[in-house]
């Protein structure tokens, strides 16, 4: 058991925890805090892996704003429990419908494909330059750049799409 | 035996060096600077009683903070109340893992091949310090959220959005310093600028990384969000005792990062002068050293006493704007973190990238 | 023992259907869309597994799509619910049945 290998089973458990609490805490503002917890131990994970750009991505973008946003409006909104709908109860029917449907579709797969599970070495060797920055961008801005750009234009879609929507109304419609 | 735990010795030791000086130095040095460059520049005299100059007033501010009662307003919501500063003070802590504070070394002939003065070498280098910047808006905004206070929340709220614009700002400067130097990481940035510091080519990205970073660390003139005459303190008001003193360390840490990182991509970092470094000088003056630290220590040393002596000097810059220049008003502060600095940082990486691929 | 990738596999599949769950019994729109990152966020785990798995970057490249994606539909999300919220003080959407046939 080397050091690798305690931290992917401690972060796995990590991000399976904290999903949980994301998932079933009553009020939006828990659910919110531990999902950037959660996103830190995918961070952490990708680290793991050796695809670093990834990693600092995933805070950067997604703890770091997306999360922001959501806290934003949480705090704005400012509701009660009564308006909230809260639930308190893990809804373990779902939960076991859910894993059933997965666990089938796991099967199939293992059945048609016998050597699904025996699949390559993940992160017992070294990634060699996968992952950093520099192989990333000759990848992603010489192969994939036309991808990168319509990112750029659906971006800016939904910035104007943003504006537009929240705009403070001067004259309420009826 | 010391040959295997050298590399670890010395990790703990450049992680004790710069907490303990960060921490333990830099914050109580700070205080005592802010309250005297203020008090020179209001022409009066200042902290003189506590100590020689009231240089202990620090230690005596810092007793103070310990020692006072932990005031809990009523209505308070507990665990977002305790877990705000601890939010404020890590992503802080954080931002020192990849900055150098000197050249490769080998420490006076104790390494083989010359290690890199930080904490860790990521690939990814500055974008590390962009990722740690954008978690610090936590901090602020449950800070307010959960002090049950109007102005509290108003604070948090002015204060976090001005930080998340800020940060565009910034984000696109480190982008055109990249360019220049062409790699993200530091001793990379420091080594690209042995010619001509980046200030040069890089001038309008300076213009735009310094207002981005007084906005980022919610200092004058951008600090209305902590006004001490418009909101009462702001997202920080009913918080007092050492909990407030760990939103302040954690002011003056991310402060002295990111002058760290000002200093590097802008500055030379620790180059002596641009086109002029100390391995020149040091031959010059008819010593055998060398930045390496190999001849002798004093090699290394002197590189990052210049360094320090550079941050400090942005850490002045800080303190001394912050007494003389009016703060704005929010719709001001927006304003030019939206339609000034961020079209002018889009034009600077547009030209800087024609002129590269052109000349 | 070595790793392969069904270790990240279960990983992303229990955060799937964690999120998948979440997202069924809630009932205000905020919470929704918390569980849809968590469900998006799994997806990505298993991208960046079977780009490792495969040694190319195509895997990170629509990683990054998915967060592009993503962003812009929690902004655009959120800003429909503050509209919905401003018209009926409410972002409960059991409430929103107004177009119910």
């Amino acid at each position: 058991m080397n050091l690798q290998e305690i931290a992917f089973y401690i972060l796995g458990a990590l991000l399976l925890i904290t999903g949980g609490l994301v998932a079933f805490r009553p009020k939006p503002i828990e659910s919110a805090l531990w999902l950037i917890v959660n996103f830190i131990c995918t961070s952490a994970l990708y680290v793991l892996l050796g695809a670093h750009f990834v990693a600092v991505i995933q805070v950067l973008v997604y703890a770091g704003a997306i999360v922001v946003l959501f806290t934003f409006v949480i705090m704005l909104l400012n509701l009660n429990p009564q308006e909230l709908g809260l639930t308190a109860a893990v809804p373990w029917t779902s939960i076991v419908l859910l894993t059933g449907t997965v666990a089938v579709i796991f099967l199939c797969l293992h059945v048609a494909t016998p050597d699904l599970l025996k699949g390559l070495p993940v992160l017992a060797e070294d990634a060699g330059g996968w992952g950093t920055l520099e192989n990333f961008s000759k990848v992603f801005l010489i192969k994939y750049v036309w991808s990168f750009e319509i990112a750029g234009i659906l971006l800016l879609m939904a910035v104007l799409g943003v504006g537009l929507l929240a705009h403070h109304q001067e004259k309420k419609a009826v | 035996m010391l040959h295997v735990w050298l590399p670890w010795l010395f990790l703990l030791g450049k992680i004790l060096l710069f907490f303990g000086i960060v921490f333990g130095a830099v914050a109580p040095v700070m205080i005592w600077v802010e309250r005297k460059v203020c008090a020179l520049i209001q022409d009066r005299v200042g902290p003189n009683r506590v100590g020689p100059f009231g240089l202990l007033q620090s230690l005596a501010d810092g007793i103070k903070l310990v020692l006072k009662e932990p005031l809990e307003p009523e209505g308070v919501v507990k665990p977002y109340y305790y877990l705000a500063p601890v939010l404020a003070v890590i992503p802080a802590a954080l931002s020192f893992a990849i900055i150098p504070f000197g050249p490769p070394t080998t420490l006076g002939g104790l390494f083989e091949t010359p290690q890199r003065l930080q904490i860790s070498n990521l690939n990814v280098g500055i974008l590390f310090l962009l990722a740690v910047s954008s978690l610090s808006v936590y901090g602020v905004a449950l800070a307010g959220w959960s002090s049950n206070n109007k102005y509290s929340v108003m604070g948090a709220l002015r204060a976090s959005a001005q930080m998340i614009s800020y940060e565009l700002a910034a984000g696109l400067a480190v982008v055109t310093i990249v360019l220049l130097s062409g790699t993200v990481d530091l001793v990379g940035m420091v080594e690209a600028q042995a010619g001509m510091w980046h200030i040069v080519p890089g001038f309008f990205a300076f213009l735009v990384f310094l207002p981005a970073i007084f906005a980022e660390t919610n200092r004058l003139p951008f600090d209305l969000p902590e006004s001490e005459a418009e909101l009462v303190v702001g997202y920080h008001t009913e918080y007092s005792g050492i909990k407030f003193g760990l939103f302040f360390l954690a002011e003056y840490a991310i402060m002295t990062s990111i002058s760290s990182v000002c200093v590097l991509m802008f500055f030379g970092g620790w180059e002596l002068w641009p086109g002029f470094s100390w391995n020149d000088l040091y031959t010059s003056l008819g010593l055998g050293w060398n930045t390496d630290g190999t001849v002798n220590i004093l090699g290394t040393l002197i590189p990052i006493m210049w360094f320090v002596t550079k941050v400090c000097a942005f850490l002045f810059l800080f303190v001394w704007v912050r007494w003389t220049l009016p703060r704005f008003r929010y719709d001001q502060l927006m304003l030019i973190g939206w339609k000034r600095l961020l079209p002018l940082a889009i034009l600077n990486i547009t030209i800087t990238a024609a002129v590269m691929a052109l000349v | 023992m070595s790793f392969s990738i069904a270790h990240i596999l279960f990983i992303c599949f229990g955060l799937f259907v964690i999120g998948a769950s979440g997202f069924l019994i809630r009932k205000n729109a905020i919470s929704m869309l918390i569980c849809l990152e968590l469900m998006l966020n799994a997806v990505n785990i298993s991208l960046v597994g079977f780009g490792r798995m495969h040694g190319n970057e195509g895997g990170h490249s629509l990683y990054f799509l998915v967060i592009t994606v993503a962003a812009c539909e929690t902004a655009i999300a959120l800003a429909i619910i503050l509209n919905l919220f401003r018209l009926r003080r409410s972002i409960r959407l059991d409430d929103a049945t107004v177009l119910k046939g």
